[in-house]
């Protein structure tokens, strides 16, 4: 190394510290080496919570944090949650600190990996020795790094090339931060050009994963489902793989199959939110009701004392339990008492929550509309009266209320409801398609045009004769419009169609009878109606034949 | 014997020595910190003080093969190939066994380039360095070589002592490509056959890496290893 003993010592008298170790000799051990290697300040902290607070208060230029801290989030989880809430800097150091050598740690994103690991026992000699290499790196490529922290991919793309020029020390570090950069950037022909020349010489971990990700963006899933599959085998601990390997399976329209992908990632590692979520949403889209109302159970679980609570989980369970008791009229009297449960504990827990008493009841109102009720009415009315008088309610508050008359048959209100609801969102593309899902026709001037391509696309189906094509298209639409008539008759019409060619099965009965069940309620001055007939006597016929 | 008894001995092995490494960490901090107060005053209690650090550590570098062997037995072992910057990676080596080779008089020398790159599992390799390290410590005479360099596109690391080399029948027993080496012959063998298997579990275009014992002429020992 050719910086001079002083130099170094120089460096650390720059720097500050935060040791994190819920034992307080290691703490202290940790803290004497730092003050001796000539660090400027050092601070300490037992557990994530307390790192996390110091965090927000300071921007350290070196963390060193024990994985196993006890009862409380590990070293991963804090990194993750620094790293999530922008709390950590490039150009800043994350050491994790481990009590093994060969174990590895999962981590939820390629990115969200510590800077180093290093192994217990370690004396100060070797602690300085990763720290002045990781010192000299952070230095050396300071300008990426900053580049990075202020989101411009662009300065540290130039700043890679440069180093790479140079043939500098740090150049292989480089090639990853700039593949990276490119794929952050959208330009994916670009990323892929990097990845697949460093995958050439050596078969590297993030290379692949880097790759995949970037295939997956140019709408190479095939490609990049091989990827994904082969880093599956071998054990990869980036659970980022799997989330990848659910959306290529979700959006190929095996939801099914995402969701098992998921099962399987959530055994590895069972504690993120986001993925136990996003089970969730797939474990309903597949009616797997055990497993979905479980999944929202553990988000909320999850989600207690972290960044993401919030009273919505606990509406997303109830809301979950209510649609079981749409979907399967057995067992409901035990289902509504646990949408009760849930109702009351999230009022007392979140008491201060704006429109709290009116969400419940809402929620409430559809579990009365479902299992039919009769003394829903008044209650009904005196909702609807608080709900004039009452401010900001939230869109999720007023989906709630479209769906009670929705499941009341008062189609019109529940779609003046909604488009409504659209007037004030349609440009929060989350809400908007949360709406569009809802409706009976698509509201928002997005999901009008996705709607019309999908009946656009299913008459080629159609004048082809190829009605497995247009089972699959309109099984694909109907996840984001459900409840759409036009769409649930013309796949009606293609099931029945492919089984009058040839023969009829169970499974496909069941999905023609679970579409008309969706638009059962339309009544004779429907414009659809004559169609629906026809259709439901075309499936009695065929019912008949099994 | 009841059924309740019935349960998986290795992994309750594996999390005992689990526990273990974490109090003996403890151990060889305060250990190193006495030493650290002590040697000027009490330069007598050296050698005590060399057993010490030295059979301490070989347990240490014990429950790390340990460990290792029990993930790899149950593939839960994945090698993680980094970039490593060799001279800096065995300059740290050296430093983690530091105290060792002071109290011992052994003196250390490192011959590898200055900008030599190669691609292994760090942590990994740096178990089965520390190995070879804390032996040669012990059976040394009073210097250690380690030389770094790429050989037929192999990246190789050879560790020299000047003692009196590895017995015969070690030698032959690995040369004979001899996979499970005998348990009965001593205690430097479950560290040389941890060795092997993580060397195999490091591979690159259908190519393994190894590991190779030799005598120099000298009549010192020289342990080899060979990643692809």
């Amino acid at each position: 190394m050719s910086l001079l003993r002083i130099d170094v010592i120089k460096m650390y008298q720059q720097k500050s510290a935060l040791v994190i170790d819920d034992f307080p000799d290691m703490r202290g051990s940790i803290r004497r080496m730092l003050i001796n290697m000539g660090i400027a300040s050092c601070d300490t902290a037992c557990n994530g919570e307390e790192a996390m607070a110091k965090c927000e208060e300071h921007d350290y230029d070196i963390i060193l944090a024990d994985f196993n801290l006890g009862r409380s989030k590990d070293g991963q989880q804090i990194l993750e949650e620094l790293r999530f809430k922008n709390l950590l800097k490039n150009t800043a150091i994350y050491m994790m600190i481990t009590a093994e050598t060969t174990k590895k740690m999962v981590f939820s994103v390629l990115e969200y990996q510590p800077d180093e690991y290093l192994s217990k026992p370690f004396t100060q000699g070797v602690l300085q020795k990763r720290l002045d290499r990781l010192l000299f790196e952070k230095n050396a490529l300071y300008d990426v790094n900053s580049a990075m922290d202020q989101f411009d991919y662009p300065r540290a793309i130039s700043s890679c090339k440069k180093k790479i020029d140079d043939s500098d020390k740090y150049k292989q570090r480089c090639y990853r931060i700039m593949a990276n950069c490119f794929y952050q950037d959208g330009q994916y022909a670009e990323a892929r050009q990097v990845y697949e020349s460093i995958l050439a010489v050596r078969s590297l971990e993030w290379a692949r994963i880097g790759l995949g990700k970037t295939l997956m963006s140019m709408d190479k899933l095939d490609e990049a489902e091989d990827l994904f599959t082969e880093l599956t085998k071998e054990g990869c601990l980036c659970m980022e793989v799997y989330d990848c390997l659910a959306e290529i399976r979700s959006q190929r329209g095996d939801v099914a199959a995402a969701q098992q992908t998921l099962e399987q990632a959530i055994e590895i590692s069972p504690n993120s939110i986001i993925r136990q979520k996003k089970l969730a949403e797939f474990c309903e889209e597949n009616r797997d009701w055990g497993q979905a109302e479980k999944a929202r159970r553990k988000v909320v679980k999850l989600a207690h004392n972290s960044v993401y609570e919030h009273p919505e989980h606990h509406f997303d369970l109830a809301r979950c339990i209510n649609t079981a008791i749409a979907e399967d009229p057995e067992k409901n009297h035990i289902r509504q008492q646990r949408v009760e449960e849930v109702l009351q504990k999230t009022k007392k827990k979140y008491s201060a929550y704006q429109n709290m008493a009116l969400q419940v009841d809402a929620i409430r109102a559809n579990t009365y509309a479902l299992v039919n009720e009769d003394d829903n009415r008044d209650r009904l009315a005196l909702l609807e009266k608080l709900l004039k008088k009452a401010d900001n309610a939230s869109p999720e508050l007023m989906m709630d209320m479209a769906r009670v008359y929705q499941v009341k048959n008062e189609r019109a209100t529940a779609s003046r409801i909604l488009s409504e609801l659209m007037d004030i969102y349609e440009d929060d593309t989350d809400i908007a398609s949360a709406i569009d899902r809802l409706a009976d026709d698509p509201l928002s001037s997005q999901g009008k045009r996705k709607a019309a391509e999908f009946n656009e696309e299913g008459k080629e189906h159609f004048s082809g004769k190829q009605f497995h094509d247009a089972i699959k298209l309109y099984k694909q639409a109907l996840r984001q419009f459900p409840n759409n008539i036009g769409l649930n008759l013309n796949l009606m019409l293609a099931l029945v169609r492919d089984m009058n060619a040839n023969g009829a099965s169970a499974s496909q009965l069941e999905q023609c009878q679970y579409a008309r069940d969706k638009i059962s309620h339309i009544e004779e001055d429907n414009p659809f109606y004559e169609r629906y007939t026809v259709l439901c006597q075309h499936l009695e016929k065929l019912q008949g034949t099994i | 014997m009841s059924n309740t008894n019935n349960f998986d001995f290795s992994l309750l092995l594996a999390s005992s020595v689990h526990d273990i490494k974490n109090s003996l960490g403890m151990l060889l901090a305060s250990l190193d910190e006495m030493i650290d107060l002590t040697q000027d005053e009490r330069p007598e209690y050296r050698q005590n003080f060399s057993v010490l650090r030295g059979e301490a550590s070989r347990i240490n570098n014990s429950l790390v093969y340990l460990l290792g062997l029990y993930h790899l037995q149950n593939q839960q072992l994945a090698v993680n190939l980094n970039e490593v910057f060799v001279a800096e990676f065995l300059e740290e080596q050296v430093e983690s066994q530091q105290l060792l080779f002071d109290i011992n008089n052994v003196e250390v020398t490192i011959d590898c380039d200055e900008g030599l790159v190669s691609y292994f599992d760090n942590n990994l390799v740096a178990g089965v360095i520390g190995n070879i390290l804390v032996n040669c410590a012990k059976y040394t005479r009073d210097k250690i070589a380690i030389k770094a360099s790429i050989e037929d596109s192999h990246f190789k690391l050879s560790i020299i002592d000047n003692g009196s080399g590895y017995p015969q029948a070690i030698i032959d027993n690995l040369s004979a490509g001899d996979r499970s080496i005998n348990f009965d012959t001593g205690s430097t063998n479950l560290g040389l056959y941890f060795s092997q298997q993580i060397a195999q579990v490091h591979e690159c275009d259908g190519r393994r890496g190894y590991i190779e014992l030799s005598n120099t002429a000298e009549g010192g020992g020289c342990f080899s290893l060979y990643l692809p």
